[in-house]
């Protein structure tokens, strides 16, 4: 027994960027629709095609933000979505998840076998819970208000750090997906320094779906203007929590007296440093090891992320890695400080009048 | 008794992934299973250990719960219900999941039963003690 013929051009998979695993959308014992995501950001689907006694036939289809939120939420079919492609690749895996046979093509030169019905929705008896999950958050409008004189590196740090602390919340606030729940236990557990604090916050968005991103839909700037975005809210309050904290005075200066406060302790027990860490945590005397946990509860405490407490524990790291991430964050955070203090950023509200209406 | 592919189920929950999950318990039920005609101990395998085995990520046999057992429903209708609406996504569905389906009787000696889903849909955790396979009563063609 052998395939289906399809026309196309012999591609090298090292042609590929590399894509990362966000979720199951059909599976029945193992995926028949997976949504994954290029190192560009962009969302694919890889669908399950066809099999013989060896193989397993997939093909990757890219699909747009718009496209996926309009599948998740059974506007529009898995069939227009092939359609809509501009490009698939076809792929085979034997005994090993090993992929091979990597074909390149276009879907109207896929047999009529292999292209979906018309009426193929992501019905509810199909659809995996992590699906519905991602069927169910909804993006909405949102400003970070600019006001003040401005520079362009100024207009690059911004959205960096935004983007990096909104990831961050998205992780901890999806850790059910097992997705976002295996990318930060194995970035904040294999931690090796500041190398790993970038990775975190990377790895991270690599694991948030486009639906879920956070998209620039307006920037305008005259002083005062705006980055108008279309993003989870929830997220957007957590920051704002956060930002909070870091622009009232006291509890400022209680959060960089308990930064310094740790650090002197990382430095008299010598586990200061950025270097790797996974073998000093095994050693570390539990006293220590209490000690830390009393310092990521604290963290908490000022940050006032009570709730988190549990998502945490929830991570497969110890106290010194849940650490490191969350001073890791801190960091971030606080370069956003001089911004709101200044009168330069304005979380959630836009200075322009009649923009935020 | 010890399931099946206990030192599997065993790595996955050491990983963070508890399998099988809460609520999975042996109970004697009548279930529906995809299958293929004439009915095999093939049917009856996890994707995992399938050859090939319909994964897409070699992480998955340590990640993922359910490719370590099987796929039922509660009733006829809903099993043949989803396997029309996967069938409309994957046109190939029939030479993958067989196109028939088995009516089999699960008893607390053969397996664990995870909470069925409001389709009726349960993941089935065999034991070392069971063999469903021999249970199947009745083999129809799915229209």
């Amino acid at each position: 027994m052998s395939f289906l013929r399809i026309e196309g051009q012999k591609i090298d998979a090292r042609t590929l960027s590399k894509h990362q695993w966000n979720a199951d959308l059909i599976e029945f014992e193992g995926p028949l629709l997976s949504l994954y995501k290029s190192e560009s950001g962009n969302d694919l689907l890889y669908a399950w095609l066809d099999c013989t006694e060896i193989r397993n036939r997939w093909c990757i289809i890219p699909v747009s933000r718009k496209s996926l939120r309009d599948y998740l939420e059974q506007q529009i079919t898995l069939r227009d979505i092939y359609v809509e492609s501009e490009w698939i690749v076809i792929f085979h895996t034997g005994i090993s998840a090993k992929r091979s046979g990597f074909l390149r093509t276009n879907w109207d030169k896929l047999p009529e076998a292999y292209l979906p019905e018309i009426d193929s929705y992501l019905t509810p008896e199909i659809a995996t819970p992590a699906a519905e999950k991602l069927a169910e958050e909804i993006t909405e409008s949102y400003f970070l208000g600019l006001d003040g004189e401005l520079y362009i590196d100024d207009f690059s740090l911004i959205p960096k750090i935004y983007q990096q602390l909104y990831s961050f919340h998205y992780g901890l606030e999806h850790l059910d997906r097992p997705a976002v729940h295996g990318a930060l236990s194995k970035l904040a557990g294999s931690w090796t320094g500041g190398f790993s604090a970038v990775h975190l916050f990377t790895g991270l968005n690599s694991v948030t779906p486009s639906i879920h991103r956070a998209k620039v839909s307006e920037i305008q700037f005259a002083s005062p203007g705006h980055i108008k975005l279309n993003l989870l809210s929830d997220l957007a309050r957590r920051i704002e929590t956060s930002a909070h904290q870091i622009f009232d005075e006291t509890s400022f200066v209680a959060l960089e007296q308990y930064y310094s406060t740790v650090y002197r302790y990382f430095k008299d027990n010598k586990i200061s440093g950025f270097d790797d860490e996974r073998a000093m945590s095994a050693t570390l005397a539990p006293e220590i090891l209490t000690r830390l946990k009393e310092f990521v509860d604290f963290f908490f405490n000022l940050m006032k992320w009570d709730d988190y407490r549990s998502s945490f524990d929830y991570l497969n790291v110890d106290a010194l890695h849940q650490l490191r991430v969350l001073l890791a964050y801190y960091r971030r955070l606080k370069k956003l400080r001089p911004y709101l203090v200044d009168g330069n950023l304005f979380l959630g509200k836009s200075r322009i009048v009649g923009a935020s209406d | 008794m010890s399931y099946t592919y206990s030192a599997q189920l065993a790595q996955l929950s050491a990983n963070g992934y508890q399998c099988p999950p809460a609520g999975t318990s042996p109970i004697q039920r009548d279930a529906w299973r995809w299958v293929a005609n004439p009915v095999s101990t093939q049917c009856f395998a996890p994707v995992a250990v399938r050859n090939p085995p319909r994964l897409l990520r070699a992480s998955d046999p340590v990640e993922k719960c359910s490719c370590w057992g099987l796929s039922m429903h509660m009733s006829y209708a809903q099993s043949v219900s989803a396997f029309q609406s996967v069938q409309k996504s994957f046109r190939m569905a029939r030479k993958v999941f067989g196109g028939h389906v088995a009516n089999l009787l699960i008893t607390p000696n053969d397996g664990a039963c995870t909470a069925a889903d409001r389709y009726g849909h349960f993941d089935f955790h065999p034991y070392t003690t069971g063999n469903v396979h021999n249970n199947v009563s009745t083999v129809r063609a799915i229209p």
